[in-house]
């Protein structure tokens, strides 16, 4: 059933036909977190991008303004108007943004998009709910970035890939496993590929590799994370969309994140599915209303 | 009548609708709270989105006949066996998992 084998080097030189994830994303969130510690380090990665230094700069002047204040020229002084809070969301929704819309030219469903998000918010959740905020950031990226192995394929090989999908509808199996049978490799490998070229960090390009299948990896946390993240995405039909399944799910990944639903010490699923739900249309809501998606 | 609990992002908020748990929403140094069984206000909702809260835990009016209910609860369910088609039911997590959603739907 193999219509086409994918190595390595194919997926890395049509890469280069794509955008690049911006790492400096990665780079803002995990200082952003003890900014007394890192608040030159903080500025720096904010000067580095320049629509981000734009983005901060404009949103602190506007504050300014509306307190009657003078203009802000410095990224320091408009870190401190805005708070970290927002520059966090600046950062996190700029680059995005400017990933996404790189990809407008080609046919990517939106769905693909709107999932990332979801599995990226649920994902923080869950590392929160964990007691594991440290991971909260990183979660979220690897949420967006999990299928990005998909998004080659659909800049590649869309009509295998719908067929690949359509498989699953019909044969009620895993994504990953139509897409074995349609490439000879799945999302998993071709993402854990570019992520690998693109110099992500090695927890992120884990998660992208192993989320099908966590148990292969659980000696990293944000591999169970992002897996059991897709997993509660799909079963509460998040973004509502038509690939929604729930095939395989691991038991040592739930266990590893205190997911034992319905034990009477972890009460509190429903507020857990709630605030993930809420959480999830409000970031889609901000993504749609930015009108990149 | 009847209510219901629901979390809601704060767009989808409304003036009147009652907080089922406190809010508290940090921005920029600055504490917000609000205790749990306050009606929100206007300014309540302005205040929220200018502190940059994402989601609200609230009890809203349910004006849905029990027919509506049971249609509504009959067609989440369907939908949840159609996401869980090609899923192991016979594996307990992901049997606990399922029933989890329906319970969550259901409610």
């Amino acid at each position: 059933m193999t219509s086409h084998l994918i190595t390595r080097d194919e997926v890395i030189e049509r890469s280069k036909g794509l955008p690049t994830f911006p790492n400096i994303l990665n780079k803002i969130l995990n200082t952003i977190d003890d900014f007394e510690a890192n608040s030159n380090l903080v500025v720096r990665h904010v000067k580095q991008d320049p629509v981000i230094a734009a983005q901060v700069l404009s949103a602190a002047n506007t504050a300014s303004k509306a307190r009657q204040r003078g203009d802000i020229s410095d990224i320091h002084a408009a870190i401190a108007m805005i708070g970290l809070g927002r520059v966090r969301e600046i950062a996190m929704f700029s680059s995005t943004s400017g990933f996404v819309n790189s990809f407008a030219v080609k046919e990517i469903p939106v769905s693909l998009w709107t999932h990332s998000i979801a599995v990226g918010v649920c994902g923080e959740e869950l590392a929160n709910y964990n007691a594991t905020p440290e991971l909260a950031n990183a979660a979220m990226i690897a949420g967006l970035l999990h299928d990005i192995g998909q998004l080659w394929l659909y800049c590649y090989y869309p009509a295998e890939l719908r067929a690949a999908f359509r498989d699953t509808r019909e044969r009620h199996i895993g994504i990953e496993i139509a897409e074995r049978e349609h490439f000879g490799l799945d999302h998993q490998q071709i993402g854990s590929w570019l992520a690998d070229y693109w110099h992500l960090p090695a927890d992120i390009c884990a998660a992208i590799r192993y989320h099908h299948q966590p148990d292969d990896a659980m000696q990293t946390p944000l591999v169970a994370l992002v897996h059991v993240a897709e997993v509660l995405s799909n079963a509460l039909d998040l973004t509502g969309r038509i690939e929604n399944h729930v095939t395989t799910v691991s038991t040592p990944a739930f266990k590893l994140l205190g997911l034992i639903w319905g034990s009477e010490s972890r009460p509190e699923f429903g507020p857990l599915f709630g605030r993930i739900e809420a959480r999830s249309r409000h970031v889609n809501e901000l993504m749609q209303s930015g009108k990149f998606l | 009548m009847r209510t219901r609990a629901k979390y809601i992002t704060v767009k989808e908020a409304r003036a009147g609708m009652e907080l089922c748990v406190k809010v508290e929403v940090v921005n920029q140094g600055r504490l917000f709270s609000l205790p749990s069984g306050h009606k929100l206000t206007g300014d309540n909702l302005f205040q929220l989105v200018a502190h940059r809260a994402e989601f609200i835990f609230v009890t809203e009016p349910d004006p849905r006949s029990d027919e509506q209910v049971a249609t509504d609860a009959a067609a989440a369910a369907y939908r949840i066996m159609e996401i869980f088609s090609g899923a192991d039911l016979t594996d307990s997590t992901t049997a606990t998992l399922f029933n989890q959603v329906l319970i969550y739907r259901s409610a």
